[in-house]
């Protein structure tokens, strides 16, 4: 499933001017976006369940909030709410994380592919980010407070990804990790068709592996030079800098693969080969077959757009989350691929996992901290917990039950939804 | 380095031919040794009483053939009346894979990789082409380097003269605008490795050709580090000096070729060069890098074409026989070649090539542009071009002189085997001699073209029909087909049971029955058969490999032998019986004719009748009018269609049963029916009329008895039909001869009462001696005479030494037209001796050629054969001398136009 | 070698955060062995776990190896064969199959085919660095059907709409993960002579460019290596390296550092450009797959092979027979077309005339391999392109029986150079087995039991699919 067919229009416009811009923008926003609130507020939420997706859920729960971060939680009476703190009190309403979201092209402007290149490693979506656009105004109603912003999978690599808040602010407010991912696509759509090598899966995998040994070079370069292995300063090739994190193993990679002999290459090159954190999106069809092989790896699987998938053999319908839960894997999630299935609906796809076999409670983990761990910002966001970001999504039940609806949504201790005041967006 | 991979290229591949000869020799050393009347080596004078010796696919001697030995052992083939020429050089040709190709510029492709060595090349080399030069492409600047391959042969590497010959280019329109190029390149593209964008590529002018290849050729400057493909294999090119063919055909692209191959000093060659004017061209044709010049007649066989105004004047400077007539003229006939305008007109090669007799060229040097020439200009003249002692021996068997009309390949030889053979056509088949007997005399070097296994054409310039295959027999003589009439052939064996006259014996006839294929060596093409129990039918067949009947029966065999009183009385009873049954059915057919004359006035009447009815009917309609009643109307509106049914079932049936049913059907079936047939209508008739009574008008009894009369006299006469007394009816009427055997004067005088005088029918008589005596009575009595197969009867004189009765002459001079017979098997193929015995004892020999083909074609009634006529059976045989001379030999028999016998050319 | 390696971090659990030292010293090295790797290590599949012990009794065993043994018994300890023989004892620990009545040969191998990948060829045509393995597929039906069919072994290799289409793998046939299927991983690379566009001449023109370019870089190579032999760097491995002994540590620390980062960007280069591969090519060190679509092609084909001294072998489309005994100077087999049997109509006589390849090959006294067509069910199953009936129509045009059971299993064996490992029942090469209903090329036999490294892989009496297939009432 990808966006790109909508998308191949604006070839090549920006590519060039990326590259610089880029990386001043990534100095400034890996400082700035480290307190994206000025104002000191404390406020404390009361909820009557507080699920904190790290440990057992709290009856009745408090949550303390400064400075936009979680001060303290605990059930009401452990926790003293100092005077003046205003209390948001949902007596029967359910506190949650804000759900994060694994596969989402909905960041900003929707031009996600430079179709020229077949590896696009000098791309970042940073620049194209228009923060809390409508869709993401929607999609907070849907109790979405994190996504991972991703290139699409018109090439093989489309570029470095971004997590950021679905909130209001400034860019610097809202980005949460820049880059935050790296885009790799390794069948289906990035196919070409001009004659370049990359018409199948030899050639396309082989340009992936291509792309990242001229990237792990590059950096094992600089890494020798700031050990002083090597005298003289290497060359900076800003097309490769965003390698350095990603070998550094501080970012992972968000891999478009599905179908079994897919994400097969995908362990093997990305992982087996190059030894990289990866995430899989989507992971679907046949897929599930490989979850000895991806448990053996301890690599998250965040399944979708596709919830299940027709069995040819005997015509059965399989449950995707289900089947790997069932043979496993643990750490599991699900994405939209936002806008193939609009990004308030996040928690629908838990639903439908839900209905087809998987765990309700791995569910709800399954869209907080179990994508916050596989995007490697579970420091942050994806469960209530001191020190994280106060992101907290107020429902009136589980969220996986379809008659359950978000009531308020608060990111970084900021009420950013209020269902009183803004009305159901959805 | 990498050039010297190419070189490397080169090298093996000449090497290895050389390797393969050795391995495609034959293990055996015997040699063959061809003789031919004429022999053209490929230059010079064609050899007359030619000899060729080829051993291991090599010739070894060429010469007359007096002066050359042939080496002892060696199979001795005798051509007779056929031409050698050498195995044709196609100078230019494309029988290679065809394919998208967009490069313009591509000097690295190679045509040997694209040519099929493993595909037939059966159509060129019934042309007479064995060897061609092949080219990469039609079109595009510089499509890559040729090749020269042999069309046949054992290994491919043997048929490999020449792996990297040339390099094509061409500078005519064909190359212009090129498509544009798009090549992604390896590996992934990247801001450091960009796509390259697509391209146009040179020649969108002659001028930006020419210049483009300037740049190719002057940037082969130190290319060997390069590893663009194009520049090695051009560098690798120019090293081995390979020859560039240039196709140029306006004055400026002619122009153009030569100054570039002067600039670079290249050895070239000029193909196309429509607007050539040998005269003003700025081109020393003697120059020695100047390899050959290729002249294309411009013409299809057989077809219309538009030939391409090139921005020229319309009035060509020089018509291309000119430009070859000038050039030969300036000394360079070694340079020159001819090509045809596409692939599939290089099997014609031999009549494009005519066109330059327009301009006096002598008939050796127009071959010489054919063979010789193109294999010399490409490098090719050790094993290919002229037949020379130590050439691969590639010739061609042609049926008469090449360039002249008619001519065709009989057979194509490459390394000494036949490569192709023309097969037999049963279709077409033209003969030719020095001397043709037809009925209008004898004509001198006649053909007869035969079609169809029909004469189709005599005379001394007939047309050749399509595909006609063509017999030449300079110093023989063609004579009509013989007619043994009195074999025991066709069946396996002699018929000696009592057969039942309507037998059919054409339809049991024995196909490739040994006997006959023997017989007809002696010239014979048709016999006659009947059993020798009388009576008998006589049946006449051809002696092809599949016996085909020419009539059935052609007359009865009787016998008046033994006493004849008894024997005459039997004869005259049988006749009668048949003249009596005879009489019965012609009476029954008059009373017929008469009925069906009767019946005509009855239809008429009844038409009118049916009219007046009619009428009669509408005026009750219209009455009927205001009480509208359709239904009375319907019934007379089928009448008039029902009685025309009865009227012309009968018409048919017995004029069936008259004409046809006696003389065809078997006596089993025929008697009921057709006299059932007859009776039905005769009820129905009556009837129809009493139907209309009911309408009351007086004119309708009358209408029904006219159509009575007619039954009576038919209802009695209706005969049973006998198959057998049918056959003596076509004896009565003269449609068929009585053939008696007699061994006695008074049985012959029995024979003229019986068969002339009582009955009137057409009659031989058979026999010997009796025969001889009584010729006058024969003359008299209008009987023919059928001999043998004894020739000569001892006649028993007083005196007692008795003499030999040369009998033909006995019946000759008496003026009684006669046959032969051989009353034998293979024996059959000796009458023609036994004849020219009794010739050379004193018959005219034209009597005797008659006795054999026109006496008893006409005799027997058997005018499809006899003579060589239009419209004849195509029956002849091919003598050596004079007809039934016993010197003379058979050279060859021809029955229903098919050559089924000719005197062997091989012979140890 | 390489392959061992995975093994040992396969088996036991990964840390999921590693040493970065580490990573970025061994990566390169490790990527560089994926890369262009090019020793060909026959490695052993770690299919069954170290405890397995398998015997099988009471079979005939066609060995290949020497004359058949009557009611024999095959000892099996991980994975490979222990013991074979008319009166071996079978050890108490052993789970025993009784095989009585029927017979054991060694597993079929296939030579050629491009199936079990997802897309045969790129279409881009001069593709030697490519390898199949990264487009392999093991759940595709082919596996499956193979392992149905007693094939156990196959040459996975890529399709012939190409020029140089990238390097072949040889893979057990059973196995969820191909790594650890693969045999040998650059089993051979291919080369077809049929236009992939243009016309022949180009594609020949092309192909010659391309080993001239390889051969240049041999050159320069060499020259190179005298110049400098320490260039031999464990960042790339050359063919001519001697293989490092198994579990050797990569070389990490300061000192390999420097030298290692400069020389891997040209291996880089090297991957992109595919020399390596193309090395060893023109080496003679990797064979080469040619594939003749017609005769033609191998007469081309052969000039080829002289001229570059290629290591070749012969993948013949069906008209090739007509140059047949341009091969007969070949020791080695060819690989014949899937239809042995087919009419055609000669161009000279226009009478249909039966061609029978391997009556043909015979006579010309060619040695032959078969191959199977597709891996589908249509094929393997239910046509009769698959490798035991073939041998049965060989037998049936004279080929004598011994010879065709060979051409399953000894005979591709040695061609793809594994007969260490496989082709035949003797001790110390793997256990792949097919027990056999019965007499092998009857058509009343069915397999039985197709066993992979000492596991059961395909067992009929619970193939369900089969029984679907033959059976409707089973359903």
């Amino acid at each position: 499933m990808t966006v790109r067919t909508m998308l191949t229009k604006h070839l090549s416009r920006f590519s060039r001017v990326a590259v610089p811009f880029g990386l001043l923008c990534l100095m400034f926003s890996l400082t700035e976006s480290l307190h994206a609130e000025d104002t000191p507020v404390r406020r404390a939420i009361r909820a009557g369940k507080v699920i904190t997706c790290a440990g057992e859920p709290i009856i009745d729960g408090v949550i303390l909030i400064a400075d936009g971060k979680i001060e303290a939680i605990g059930p009401f009476g452990t926790i003293s709410i100092p005077d003046g703190c205003e209390v948001d009190h949902h007596p029967d309403s359910f506190a949650m994380p804000g759900l994060v979201e694994a596969h989402s092209h909905v960041g900003g402007t929707g031009d996600l592919n430079e179709m020229v290149y077949q590896t696009n490693p000098e791309l970042r979506n940073w620049d194209q980010i228009i923060p809390h656009n409508n869709q993401l105004k929607v999609a907070i109603a849907g109790g979405v407070t994190t996504i991972c912003f991703i290139p699409g999978s018109g090439t093989n690599m489309g570029g470095w990804g971004t997590l950021m808040k679905t909130g209001p602010g400034k860019l610097s407010d809202v980005i949460l990790k820049a880059p935050g991912v790296l885009k790799i696509a390794q069948a289906g759509n990035p196919e070409r068709t001009g004659g370049e090598v990359g018409s199948g899966r030899m050639g396309m995998n082989h340009v992936i592996r291509e792309q990242l040994t001229e990237g792990m070079l590059y950096v094992r370069q600089w890494d020798a030079y700031k050990a002083g292995r090597i005298k003289e300063k290497p060359e900076v090739n800003l097309r490769l800098e965003y390698f350095k994190p990603l070998f550094h193993h501080e970012i992972p990679v968000v891999v478009h693969t599905q179908q079994y002999q897919v994400q097969q290459s995908t362990l093997r090159i990305l992982v087996d080969e190059f030894n990289l954190k990866i995430v899989i999106d989507h992971g679907t069809f046949d897929a599930f077959k490989l979850s000895e092989e991806v448990i053996k790896r301890n690599i998250p699987v965040m399944a979708g757009p596709r919830g299940f998938w027709m069995d040819p053999e005997n015509g059965q319908i399989r449950g995707i989350v289900a089947e790997y839960a069932k043979r496993g894997v643990i750490w599991l999630g699900v994405n939209t691929d936002a806008p193939v299935i609009p990004q308030e609906e996040l928690f629908f796809q838990a639903t439908m996992a839900v209905r087809y076999g998987w765990n309700e409670e791995k569910a709800i983990r399954g869209i907080t901290i179990e994508p916050a761990k596989a995007l490697m910002v579970d420091s942050r966001v994806g469960s209530l917990e001191k020190g994280k970001d106060a992101d907290v999504v107020i429902t009136t039940g589980s969220i996986i039950d379809p008659r359950n609806y978000v009531q308020q949504v608060y990111i970084n201790g900021k009420s950013v939804y209020d269902i009183k005041k803004d009305r159901r967006r959805f | 380095m990498n050039a010297i991979s190419f070189a490397s290229a080169g090298r093996w591949l000449v090497g290895s031919w050389l390797l393969c000869l050795s391995v495609c020799m034959p293990c055996y050393s015997q040699s063959d040794v061809y003789y031919v009347d004429q022999l053209w080596t490929g230059n010079g004078a064609p050899i007359q009483n030619a000899a060729i010796v080829v051993e291991n696919g090599k010739i070894q001697k060429v010469g007359k053939r007096e002066q050359v030995a042939a080496p002892v052992d060696s199979r001795v083939h005798e051509l007779g009346s056929t031409v050698i020429i050498p195995g044709l050089v196609a100078v230019e040709s494309f029988l290679v894979e065809t394919g998208d190709e967009e490069k313009n510029i591509t000097p690295e492709n190679r045509a040997i990789d694209g040519f099929n060595f493993f595909a037939e090349y059966q159509s060129l080399l019934a042309g007479g082409i064995t060897t061609v030069q092949v080219s990469p492409a039609k079109s595009r600047l510089m499509p890559g380097q040729g090749a020269v391959v042999k069309l046949a042969g054992d290994s491919t590497a043997g048929r490999t003269l020449s792996a990297l010959e040339s390099l094509t280019v061409h500078l005519n329109k064909s190359s212009l605008n090129p498509s544009t190029i798009y090549e992604p390149p390896v590996g992934a593209v990247s801001v450091d490795r960009p796509l390259e964008p697509t391209r146009p590529q040179i020649g969108a002018s002659l001028v930006e050709s020419v210049a483009g290849l300037r740049l190719l050729m002057q940037s082969l400057e130190g290319v060997r580090s390069s590893s663009d493909i194009r520049l090695l294999a051009l560098s690798e090119i120019i090293q081995s000096k390979r020859t560039f063919r240039m196709t140029a055909e306006s004055t400026a692209e002619i122009q153009a070729a030569a100054k570039f191959a002067t600039q670079f000093d290249l050895s070239w060659m000029l193909i196309n060069p429509t607007y050539l004017n040998v005269k003003n061209a700025d081109i020393d044709f003697k120059d020695a890098r100047l390899r050959g010049i290729v002249l294309n007649p411009g013409i299809r066989p057989g077809e219309i074409v538009n030939p391409p105004l090139l921005g020229e004047d319309v009035i060509k400077p020089q018509a291309v026989w000119d430009q070859a007539k000038h050039l030969v003229e300036a000394g360079v006939l070694e340079k020159l070649a001819i090509r045809a305008t596409s692939d599939q007109e290089i099997p014609e090669l031999l009549f494009l090539a005519k066109v330059f007799l327009r301009s006096g060229l002598g008939h050796e040097q127009v071959l010489q542009m054919l063979t010789q020439n193109p294999a010399q200009m490409m490098g090719v003249a050790n094993r290919v071009g002229v037949l020379k002692p130590g050439s691969d021996a590639d010739f061609v068997v042609l049926s008469g002189k090449p360039f002249e009309d008619g001519t065709s390949v009989i057979a194509t030889y490459v390394n000494g085997k036949v490569a192709y053979e023309q097969t037999a056509s049963t279709k077409a088949l033209v003969l030719s001699a020095g001397k043709v007997f037809t009925p209008s005399g004898i004509l001198s070097n006649a053909s007869i073209s035969m079609v169809h296994g029909r004469i189709q054409g005599v005379g001394s310039n007939v047309s050749m029909p399509p595909g006609a295959i063509r017999k030449n027999y300079p110093n023989a003589t063609i004579v009509p087909g013989f007619i043994d009439a009195g074999s025991e052939l066709g069946l396996g064996s002699p018929l000696a049971e009592s057969i039942a006259l309507d037998t059919k014996l054409g339809g049991i006839l024995a196909h490739d029955d040994e006997a006959i294929r023997f017989a007809r060596q002696g010239g014979l093409t048709t016999a006659l058969l009947s059993s020798s129990r009388t009576p008998s039918p006589i049946l006449a067949f051809k002696l092809g490999d599949k016996p085909r009947t020419v009539k059935e029966p052609v007359g009865i065999r009787f016998e008046l032998t033994g006493n004849v009183a008894t024997a005459e009385v039997g004869l005259k009873r049988t006749l009668q019986t048949a003249k009596q049954y005879d009489d019965m059915w012609k009476k029954y057919e008059a009373s017929f004719s008469e009925y069906q004359s009767k019946l005509k006035e009855y239809e008429v009447a009844k038409k009118k009748y049916d009219a007046d009815l009619k009428a009669a009917e509408s005026k009750k309609a219209e009455e009927a009018k205001k009480a509208a009643s359709a239904g009375t109307s319907a019934p007379p509106a089928d009448k008039p269609s029902e009685p025309s049914k009865p009227s012309d079932s009968t018409t048919t049936d017995p004029a069936k049963s008259a004409a046809e049913k006696p003389a065809t059907d078997k006596p089993a079936t025929t008697p009921i029916k057709p006299s059932e047939q007859s009776a039905a209508p005769e009820l129905k008739e009556p009837e129809k009329p009493k139907e209309p009574e009911k309408p009351k008008e007086p004119e309708k009894p009358k209408e029904p008895e006219k159509p009575k009369e007619p039954e009576k006299p038919k209802e009695p006469e209706k005969p049973k039909p006998n198959a057998s007394l049918d056959v003596f009816r076509e004896l009565l009427a003269g449609r068929i001869v009585a053939v008696v055997s007699v061994d006695d004067e008074r049985a012959v005088e029995a024979a003229v009462r019986v068969f002339r005088e009582e009955f009137k029918v057409p009659t031989i008589l058979a026999g010997d001696l009796p025969i001889a005596k009584q010729a006058a009575v024969l003359s008299k009595n209008g009987i023919q005479a059928l001999l043998g197969p004894n020739l000569f009867a001892n006649e028993k004189s007083p005196s007692a030494n008795s003499s030999k009765v040369n009998l033909p002459v006995e019946v000759a001079v008496e003026a009684v037209p006669f046959a032969f017979q051989s009353k034998a098997t293979t024996g059959s193929q000796q009458l023609p001796d036994a004849i020219a015995y009794s010739v050379y004892k004193g018959l005219g020999r034209h009597d005797a050629l008659s006795g054999l083909t026109t006496f008893p074609a006409s005799m027997f009634k058997l005018d499809s054969i006899g003579s060589i006529a239009v419209g004849k059976d195509a029956d002849a045989v091919v003598l050596s001398g004079d007809p039934l001379d016993l010197a003379t030999e058979v050279l060859a028999v021809v029955i229903d136009g098919v050559l089924v016998y000719e005197k062997n050319w091989v012979s140890q | 070698m390489d392959h061992g390696r995975r093994e040992d971090h396969r088996n036991e659990y990964r840390p999921i955060e590693r040493p970065l030292a580490a990573t970025e010293n061994e990566q390169p090295m490790k990527i560089l062995r994926y890369i262009f790797c090019l020793q060909c290590i026959v490695a052993p599949c770690a299919l069954v776990s170290a405890a397995d012990t398998l015997a099988i009794k009471g079979a005939k065993i066609v060995t290949l190896a020497g004359d058949p043994i009557e009611n024999g018994v095959i000892v099996i300890r991980d994975g490979k064969i222990e013991a074979v023989g008319a009166n071996v004892s079978i050890p108490i620990e052993a789970h025993v199959i009784d095989a009585t009545g029927k017979v054991v040969m060694p597993g079929f191998i296939d030579a050629h085919t491009s199936d079990g990948l997802n897309e045969a060829n790129e279409r881009n045509e001069v593709v030697p660095f490519l390898s199949v393995v990264d487009s392999i597929n093991p759940v595709l039906d082919y596996f499956e059907e193979s392992r149905r069919n007693g094939v156990t072994t196959a040459a996975i290799v890529p399709g012939n709409s190409t020029i140089i289409g990238g390097q072949a793998a040889i893979l057990k046939t059973a196995g969820q993960y191909v790594d650890d299927m693969i045999v040998k991983r650059n089993a051979g690379i291919k080369i077809s002579l049929r236009p992939a566009s243009g016309t022949r001449m180009s594609q020949m023109a092309r192909l010659r460019r391309e080993l001239d370019k390889a051969k240049i870089a041999l050159e320069k190579k060499k020259s190179g290596e005298e110049a400098k032999p320490e260039a031999a760097t464990p960042e790339a491995p050359k063919p001519a390296d001697t293989p490092k002994p198994e579990g050797t540590p990569p070389e990490g620390g300061d000192a390999s550092a420097p030298a290692s980062a400069t020389p891997s960007a040209t291996d880089a280069e090297n991957v992109a450009k595919g020399t390596e591969a193309m090395l060893a090519v023109i080496e003679g060190k990797l064979p080469v797959f040619l594939y003749c679509d017609t005769a033609m092609d191998v007469s081309a084909g052969k000039q080829l092979v002289e001229e570059y001294k290629l290591n070749a072998i012969f993948v013949l489309g069906r008209d090739c027979y007509k140059a047949a005994k341009l091969l007969s100077d070949r020791k080695q087999p060819v690989i014949l077309d899937k239809n042995l049997v087919f009419w055609e109509t000669n161009p000279r006589t226009r009478k249909d005339e039966k061609i029978i390849l391997p009556k043909i090959y015979r006579e010309a006294n060619v040695p032959f391999v078969f191959q199977t067509s597709e891996g589908s069910l249509r094929s393997t199953t239910t046509s009769s392109s698959y490798l035991w009936y073939q041998a049965a129509i060989a037998v049936k045009h004279g080929t004598p029986e011994i010879d065709a059971l060979k051409s399953l299993s000894l005979v591709p064996a040695q061609l793809l150079g594994i007969q260490d490992v496989v082709g035949s029942i003797e001790v110390g090469k793997d256990a792949d087995l097919v027990v056999l209903t019965g007499d092998p090329l009857r058509l009343s036999t069915w397999v039985d039991k197709t066993i992979i490294h000492g596991k059961v892989v395909y067992d009929k009496s619970s193939d369900q699919k089969l029984k679907r297939l033959l059976s409707p009432k089973a359903e």
